[in-house]
């Protein structure tokens, strides 16, 4: 009861009670108050009813209705006296009316809010918040107490608080003394307690040592820990090459515990024996085999650490070592205890050399394993596993590699290209031609630390390829880099022996497809090069090609001749003598044979060019050699046949490119024949019948006949040059094209002018002079100019000889563009009429007559004789017509003589007497001679093909002459 | 000297006046008052959680979510803060004389003349002496028609009227209902509610 009233005046402030009489008298006061104050004491104190500062809701609308009434009367009464403007008037209004409204907005709210909790009772509420704010107030009362309490104190002087007797006294009722430590282990009555007998010490390891050997018997072992020794108190277990670990125990109860640990491979390392100290003793606690899981524990501390300490090994031989340098290459996994290692890793094999080393299953020990990818099964002699590793990695890594390279050099050596060295077995020997009859070892060497190839003072070549091999991924391909190395020094040998010769060797050319067609071609390990050489005298764009085939134990060299042309950049092979392609083997090519090449391969080369060009123009040609040279025509092969000498046979038709202009007058085939000793050129050909040409020498044409009288000639050049040896074709064939001119030419001439009197003067190949005319004192009566164009004759040029009497037709023939046939029987009929007629117009030069003749040409065909006299003024006009006649059905030209008609004579005239006498006599058939026919008969007719018709004369071309000397002799006399 | 002893070392050795005796507060506040006072019902009334962990009542609904049932539409809340609300307290609680009724209960008054005198006590506000009503008519006449714009002058602004002029309703309610239009056109409180928590728990 008393609590319950304490409880309360608590509550109500907290006050003290130092008077204890006034409680019990309270107690003891009320009887009556003993129910109430019994049911408080169940019911807490009733929480205080807060009333102050609370109004009815009621009220408050109320004064909210009173204040708006207000507040709008208030307005009303000030604005209808104010002369503000309307609209400030209804503003503030309006403000006023929101303002209110606004509050009664609140009030709504504030209802709503109260709404929240039924019964409307939020009076329990305010009466709660009241408390705790009361309480609230009470406990920050007391803690303001508290600090003016200590700020009150201030003065007062005490020790530091000892915290920590303060907390043990807390916790166990009494300070923790080390006094109480010793009172507390057992120890009775002992008050010397510090120093142990030595006796009881002893006793007791010795009681310990049967305790552990019992122990020890009694319990399962692996068999790793059956080296034990009890001694000391201590069991001691031994396992060799990983750990001493030393263990004891209290009573044949309490489980063994940890006393020490030794690793015995390696004496130096720190150990946190603390931490092993506690895995230890869980481990030997709590497993069921104790000994066993310490073992296993144990031992697989053990291999993880010397993992780390191979791994540590392996980074110090990487990084200091003799594999320093990126040879080799370690990754450590620690969660696998697993360490993959590669070496030779800048050889060309990297990422095929590896070993690895982890622990083996069955064993449990740490093994390096090497991995042999890409080796061959059969050195299975060769040990891939190792143990014993730690401490001994620079050994066992010496040994593989050295196996390794042993293994190498037994696959290299297996393919034959390589010779082991006698001398030096780390050498192997790959002999490499330094002449064509020599080779020199080249000494090929593994370096065992970098798994690289290496060789003796390398040439920059050699160390070209030795780069090469050392990329190299197989075998296969390292064998074909030798063998490139290889026909790389033939090439240098032979370019080597060429060049020093007088040779030049082309190393621009390069053609899509190697020339050489050997089936071998296609073949692995059989390399074929090809070399352009040539002589700087050679014509151009032409080589001797030398294919090199190389294999690896023989070299075999090719030899064609062959053009080469630069085509758009690419490079063409535009002839190539494959049937006679020489092969020899590299051994026997000798200074010697190639300068006997140089000398003999000339006319080689010539001939097929000569035979690439014949082919360039269409021309069909065969080389003649062996049997063909016998059966040559002898006129060819007059000179003898030698080594100097090539003989093609040519085509007439081809040669003359389809022409067949010549095919009746020449043999159809022609033989070329090159003498390389002389520097010429010959091309022999036949006629095929004896035709006028062959009469006449023709020094122009070089045509040359073989013998006098014979049908067979040659055309002849000299050549300076032998990349223009399509010139001295082409001139050949210029020549013969000429040839044919002529001979068409004169074959003609002599069917025009078929008397005695033709004879040429001159012949040259574009010009032939002739003589036709009787008692022609010139040197040529007539000269034809030959113009051809390429293939034909396009025109003869008739020139007739200034003193020619024929040369007063000259003009005509000029314009006339007459037929040369027309023109030459013009000349050859006319001859005889022209020349009477120069003969009396000259005759009349030297008379001193009056008369004057006069020769007037119309055209080719009509002449007009004109006799002028002066003195009597009469003119006689002769006509001379040239006209075709049909006489007995044929065609013939005749002339026809007679007076003009347009100028009539008189009878009067002076002149009338010698016309009419040349009627009489000439035009005029004798009728005398008819009257005594047998008289005139009996005689010869002086002109025989005249035929007299009364008003003129006609007459074939031998009797003109005549006829016009007659009638010239009557008509010279001047008439009176 | 006697009396310097008793001053400087007292007869108890700390500090601490043996003849007081302390009692533990009562209640103690670890105790569960709730059940203690009973206040369980009031409890559960305004709890925020429902035993099974879900929300409960919102206590305090926000006030414009509490005015939203009024046809007006209150763009802006009025408040304290900006002006439109105000404090009018002190003008409507005690001691302001305007509000005192100004009746007087005489003991000789009967409980129902009282009654009568308290209700008729403010009649006398609506009387021609407090208010004019023809001096009130005539002003009002004076106002003429209004337009939004003439207010600005004024610094006012006609959203403060919270009329609904372009009929929207209040601009919460619209949004509610645009909410709602794809449900059940039925507006119990209850879920209107919901709607709210959950949007403010969006918000």
């Amino acid at each position: 009861m008393t609590t319950a009233v304490q409880d309360f005046k608590v509550f109500n402030g907290g006050g003290l009670q130092s008077n204890t009489s006034q409680k019990q008298e309270l107690s003891r006061t009320s009887m009556t108050q003993r129910q109430d104050n019994k049911a408080v004491r169940f019911d807490p104190p009733e929480i205080p009813h807060v009333e102050f500062n609370q109004s009815p809701l009621s009220l408050i609308i109320r004064n909210l209705t009173v204040f708006t009434i207000k507040e709008i009367a208030q307005f009303f009464k000030t604005s209808a006296h104010q002369s503000q403007d309307a609209g400030t008037r209804k503003a503030s209004f309006l403000q006023m009316i929101i303002y209110l409204r606004n509050q009664f907005l609140r009030l709504y709210v504030l209802i709503k809010w109260c709404k929240t909790i039924k019964k409307n009772n939020f009076n329990t509420m305010i009466d709660l918040l009241n408390w705790f704010r009361g309480s609230n107030m009470s406990v920050n009362n007391c803690i303001w107490a508290l600090k003016n309490n200590l700020v009150s104190m201030a003065n007062a002087k005490l020790p530091n608080p000892d915290l920590v007797t303060a907390l043990e006294v807390l916790s166990l009722g009494r300070p923790n003394l080390p006094t109480h430590n010793l009172k507390l282990s057992g120890d009775e009555g002992s008050e010397d307690v510090s120093v142990i007998p030595a006796k009881l010490i002893l006793k007791r390891i010795r009681d310990l040592n049967t305790l552990l050997s019992i122990r020890i018997s009694l319990m399962e072992l692996p068999d790793q820990f059956y080296q034990y020794k009890v001694r000391d108190g201590k069991l001691v277990i031994t396992v060799e090459k990983e750990f001493e670990v030393q263990l004891s125990t209290v009573d044949l109860q309490s489980p063994l515990f940890f006393v020490d640990l030794k690793f015995l491979f390696n004496d130096h390392l720190p150990l946190n024996k603390h931490k092993l100290e506690k895995v230890i003793n869980e481990a030997l606690f709590k497993s069921s085999k104790p000994l066993f899981s310490l073992y296993s524990l144990l031992h697989k501390y053990v291999l993880s650490l010397q993992m780390y300490m191979i791994h540590v090994e392996l980074l110090d031989l990487e990084i200091n070592g003799k594999y320093s340098g990126g040879n080799l290459v370690h990754h450590y996994d620690a969660k696998k205890n697993m360490i993959t290692l590669k070496y030779w890793l800048q050889s060309r094999l990297n990422g095929k050399c590896s070993a690895i080393i982890g622990v083996e299953g069955t064993s449990g020990n740490i093994i390096l394993k090497w991995n042999r990818n890409g080796v061959k099964n059969e050195h299975s002699d060769v040990p891939t596993q190792y143990s014993c590793i730690l401490n001994n990695l620079g050994n066992i890594l010496n040994e593989i590699t050295f196996n390794h390279s042993q293994m190498i050099k037994a696959e290299l050596l297996s393919t034959g290209v390589f010779s082991e060295d006698e001398e030096n077995p780390d050498f192997l020997l790959f002999h490499v031609p330094t002449t064509s009859v020599s080779v020199a070892p080249i000494q090929l060497k593994i370096n065992l630390i970098s798994g690289v190839f290496y060789v003796k003072n390398p040439s920059s070549l050699l160390q070209f390829y030795i780069n090469q091999i050392n990329s190299s991924s197989t075998t296969d391909e390292l064998i074909h880099i030798l063998g490139r190395l290889k026909l790389d020094k033939i090439i240098l040998v032979l370019r080597n022996m060429f060049e020093k010769t007088g040779w030049s060797c082309n190393d621009v050319i390069k053609l899509n497809s190697s020339v050489t067609q050997d089936s071998a071609k296609g073949q692995k390990r059989i390399l074929t090069r090809d070399l352009f050489i040539r002589l700087d005298d050679w014509p151009a764009n032409w080589y001797l090609i030398l294919s090199v085939v190389s294999s690896n134990s023989t070299c075999v060299i090719e030899q064609r001749i062959g053009k080469i042309k630069a085509i758009k950049g690419n490079w063409e092979l535009r002839y190539l003598d494959s049937a006679n392609a020489t092969t020899s083997k590299l051994e026997s090519m000798t200074y010697q044979k190639i300068v006997y090449l140089q000398k003999t391969i000339l006319h080689r080369i010539v001939n097929h060019m000569i035979i690439d060009s014949l082919n360039e123009l269409n021309i069909s040609n065969k080389i003649c050699s062996g049997d063909i040279l016998r059966a040559l025509p002898p006129y060819v092969s007059s000179t003898g046949v030698n080594n100097n000498l090539s003989i093609i046979a040519i085509e007439l038709e081809s040669f003359l490119e389809g022409s067949n202009a010549l095919n009746h007058i020449l043999e159809s085939s022609m033989l070329l024949r090159i003498d390389y000793e002389k520097s010429d050129i010959k091309l022999f050909g036949k006629f095929k019948k004896d035709t006028k040409i062959i009469k006449y020498q023709c020094d122009e044409l070089l045509i040359q006949f073989t013998n006098p009288g014979a049908l067979s000639f040659y055309i002849f050049e000299e050549f300076t040059n032998l990349n223009n040896i399509v010139l001295y074709l082409t001139k050949f064939k210029q020549k013969l094209m000429q040839l044919v001119v002529l001979t068409d030419v004169i074959e003609r001439l002599h069917n025009n002018f078929y008397s005695e009197n033709f004879s040429i003067v001159a012949l040259k190949p574009n010009e032939i002079s002739f003589k036709y005319l009787r008692n022609s004192t010139d040197t040529h009566d007539c000269m034809i100019k030959i113009v051809t164009n390429d293939h034909n004759v396009e025109n003869l040029d008739v020139k007739l000889s200034s003193s020619n009497p024929q040369y007063i037709v000259q003009p005509f023939i000029d314009d006339g563009h007459y037929d040369y046939h027309f023109i030459f029987n013009y000349l050859q009929f006319t001859s005889g009429f022209f020349g009477v007629l120069k003969e009396i117009l000259s005759s009349y030069e030297h008379s001193n007559g009056y008369t004057t003749v006069s020769l007037q040409l119309h055209n080719l065909s009509e002449y007009e004789l004109l006799y002028h006299n002066p003195e009597t003024n009469t003119k006689i006009t002769l006509i001379i017509e040239l006209r075709n006649v049909s006489h007995n059905g044929t065609k013939k030209l005749q002339y026809y003589i007679h007076f003009s008609d347009d100028e009539h004579i008189s009878t009067k005239s002076p002149a009338y007497p010698l016309v009419h006498q040349v009627r009489n006599t000439v035009f005029m058939i004798d009728n005398t001679a008819l009257v005594n026919g047998s008289s005139v008969s009996l005689k010869k007719p002086k002109h025989p093909s005249a035929i007299k018709l009364s008003d003129g004369v006609s007459c074939d071309s031998p009797d003109i002459e005549g006829i016009i000397m007659e009638i010239n002799d009557i008509l010279k006399i001047d008439c009176m | 000297m006697t009396t310097m002893e008793d001053h400087i070392s007292p007869a108890y050795y700390y500090y601490v006046d043996p003849a007081t005796v302390y009692q533990p507060q009562q209640p103690s506040p670890v105790d569960d008052l709730i059940s203690l006072y009973g206040l369980q019902d009031l409890s559960r009334q305004v709890a925020r959680t429902n035993p099974d962990g879900t929300k409960a009542v919102k206590l305090r609904k926000s006030y414009k979510n509490q005015i939203n049932d009024l046809s007006g539409k209150f763009s802006v809340i009025p408040t304290r803060e900006n002006g439109k609300g105000g404090e009018i307290s002190q003008t409507l609680f005690q001691n302001n004389p305007d509000m005192m009724p100004q009746v007087h209960r005489t003991p000789d008054m009967s409980s129902e003349q009282w009654r009568h005198l308290m209700m008729d006590r403010d009649a006398a506000l609506f009387n021609g002496d407090n208010m004019d009503w023809n001096m009130c008519e005539s002003v009002l006449t004076q106002f003429e028609k209004s337009y939004p714009a003439e207010f600005q002058s004024q610094g006012f602004q006609v959203d403060d009227l919270a009329f609904d002029l372009d009929g929207s309703g209040n601009a919460i309610k619209s949004r509610k209902r645009k909410n709602k239009s794809n449900g059940s056109s039925m507006a119990t409180p209850n879920s209107d509610m919901q709607e709210d928590l959950k949007r403010r728990r969006l918000e």
